[in-house]
């Protein structure tokens, strides 16, 4: 079957046309996050979606529904662990992820029925996105994304020096405070692209990219958004030609992406300090 | 006539229950060139914050142009560089000219944009610190004393009224020391920007700055260089040498 074909199906658009939408919305946060040496928040409310995902199968409730506002209570707390109570980042983190996965354990345990469904939202599952996730993910990715807009350039500020941001008029705690919601949300719709396991590489990963070679912050987050853009179609196609789980190929050709990024740009220093 | 732009009173910081600032009270006037001095740990960097708000004060009050620091919003009339250049990340993707217009940010309405006429006036103060030609570079590959006066430049966009420096020639060499002096003493007397200079640059800072404010917890002196230099206190606290290295070189 060729790609064109791939195309009539339903179930191809939906993950190409959701998949792309988070993965600008990845992408875009990433950047930031990666700057703001804050990219493991990625990976700790992650964790903290397993936990409400479990809770969300024990109460049978559409996990999505009880995973947006948990993870954003969650993120809040690790926002506030980090201001208040003398945290690093990282501890803070630490603190709140190991408390979901903790939780989704003991509700697994205490059920003990739904260890599949569990499972499929641990890795995740593009090709199964039904129409109701899909217009939820795109809304929320537009919602997302043009609050990133519009706030552009009190991140960027904020991001390259908190103080001079300050002293400029930006409210960076409430920025901070947006920052983590936002990030919360697209933790939540990226599980269900490449699962809990790898939402962080979603994140990081074109990120990474984009710094080994872009020149500015804009540049960067344009290099970041096609990379992520790049992995998710690519990711796809090559999962079904190949018959690979999707999720794991579209983190994989991201990584791929970053491989050749990285030998893209020692081989200009190279040239550069040969041609001096 | 001139007008009070900064009024610090019984200012009283501790960090930890450790005292870190005691009772001081000082104001500033607009067009005063001062000189903040004192020696590590003496509490210069954690002031300049009390009187941007980055930190909040124990007891006493902070007024910017007149109004508590709480509240002030005319962040436009003020231009801060940092003492720190290791917020300096050399992996920040971003180029000089992108830093430089975040200075102009403080100027501008929600959703602050930075417009395409904004590149004339961003173009001219990278001129104006010979940093024209490195205005596409990325900041992460620039020398130290480049980096500092690309954080000068994003201080000075704004052509603020007030101009607080935190150790600006820190990482200049000589030449370039003198030069930055010269561009603020040029500002200082063309356009009667207010400079607060936190500097260990003692000999340098009694050329250029008409006022010397010098604390090491308290407030020991706040006045005139003439005044400074006539001062038997000062002579006392300092030692003759070095109250005479600032008054011979004034």
């Amino acid at each position: 079957m060729d790609i064109l074909e791939y195309l009539h199906y339903g179930f191809i658009q939906r993950a190409l046309v959701c998949g792309s939408f988070i993965a600008l919305l990845c992408s875009t946060l990433g950047v930031i996050l990666v700057l703001r040496r804050f990219s493991l928040i990625g990976d700790g409310l992650a964790h903290v979606t397993f936990g409400s995902v479990a809770l969300g199968l024990f109460f049978r409730v559409y996990p999505l529904y009880v995973s947006i506002p948990l993870v954003m209570l969650c993120s809040l707390g690790i926002l506030k662990l980090t201001q208040r109570a003398r945290l690093y980042g990282d501890a803070a983190i630490g603190v709140v992820s190991s408390i979901g996965i903790a939780g989704g354990v003991i509700l697994a345990s205490v059920a003990g029925g739904f260890n599949v469904d569990l499972f499929s939202y641990l890795f995740g599952n593009i090709l199964a996105i039904g129409r109701d996730e899909l217009y939820i993910s795109v809304a929320l990715s537009v919602v997302v994304l043009a609050v990133i807009l519009l706030f552009f350039n009190d991140i960027f500020s904020m991001t390259f020096d908190e103080e001079f941001a300050r002293v400029s008029g930006i409210s960076t705690e409430k920025l901070n405070t947006v920052l983590v919601l936002l990030t919360a949300i697209t933790v939540v719709l990226t599980m269900s692209v490449v699962g809990i396991m790898l939402v962080s590489a979603l994140l990081i990963l074109p990120a990474v990219t984009a710094l080994q070679l872009s020149r500015g912050f804009r540049n960067a987050i344009l290099i970041s958004a096609c990379a992520a853009l790049a992995a998710v179609v690519g990711g796809v196609f090559i999962s079904l030609a190949m018959n690979l789980p999707t999720g794991a190929t579209i983190v994989m050709t991201n990584f791929l992406l970053f491989l050749s990024a990285f030998a893209f740009r020692l081989a200009r220093q190279r040239i550069l300090a040969a041609n001096h | 006539m001139p007008v009070k732009i900064i009024e610090v009173d019984h200012l009283h910081f501790s960090y930890n229950a450790i005292p870190v600032l005691e009772d001081v009270s000082f104001c500033v006037e607009t067009g005063s060139f001062v000189g903040l001095v004192g020696p590590n740990g003496s509490g210069k960097t954690t002031l300049i914050k009390l009187i941007l708000g980055l930190a909040t004060c124990g007891r006493g009050v902070v007024r910017l142009f007149g109004q508590d620091v709480s509240d002030f919003r005319r962040w436009a009339n003020v231009g801060y560089l940092p003492q720190s250049l290791s917020a300096f990340n050399p992996y920040f993707p971003s180029t000089v000219r992108e830093i430089v217009a975040l200075g102009l940010l403080a100027g501008k309405r929600f959703p602050r944009i930075i417009a395409r006429s904004d590149r004339r006036v961003i173009d001219g103060v990278l001129d104006l610190l010979g940093i024209a030609s490195i205005g596409d570079t990325r900041v992460g590959e620039l020398s130290g004393g480049q980096q500092q006066r690309v954080l000068i430049a994003r201080a000075m966009v704004n052509e603020p009224e007030l101009l607080i420096l935190d150790e600006p020639t820190a990482a200049l060499d000589p030449e370039a020391r003198d030069s930055f002096f010269g561009i603020l003493k040029n500002l200082h007397e063309t356009r009667n920007t207010s400079i607060i200079l936190v500097t260990h640059d003692i000999g340098n800072i009694g050329k250029y700055a008409d006022h010397l404010l010098w604390i090491d917890r308290k407030l020991l002196f706040y006045g005139g260089f003439e005044e400074f230099c006539r001062s038997d206190r000062m002579t006392r606290l300092f030692g003759a040498d070095s109250q005479h290295i600032i008054c011979h070189r004034h």
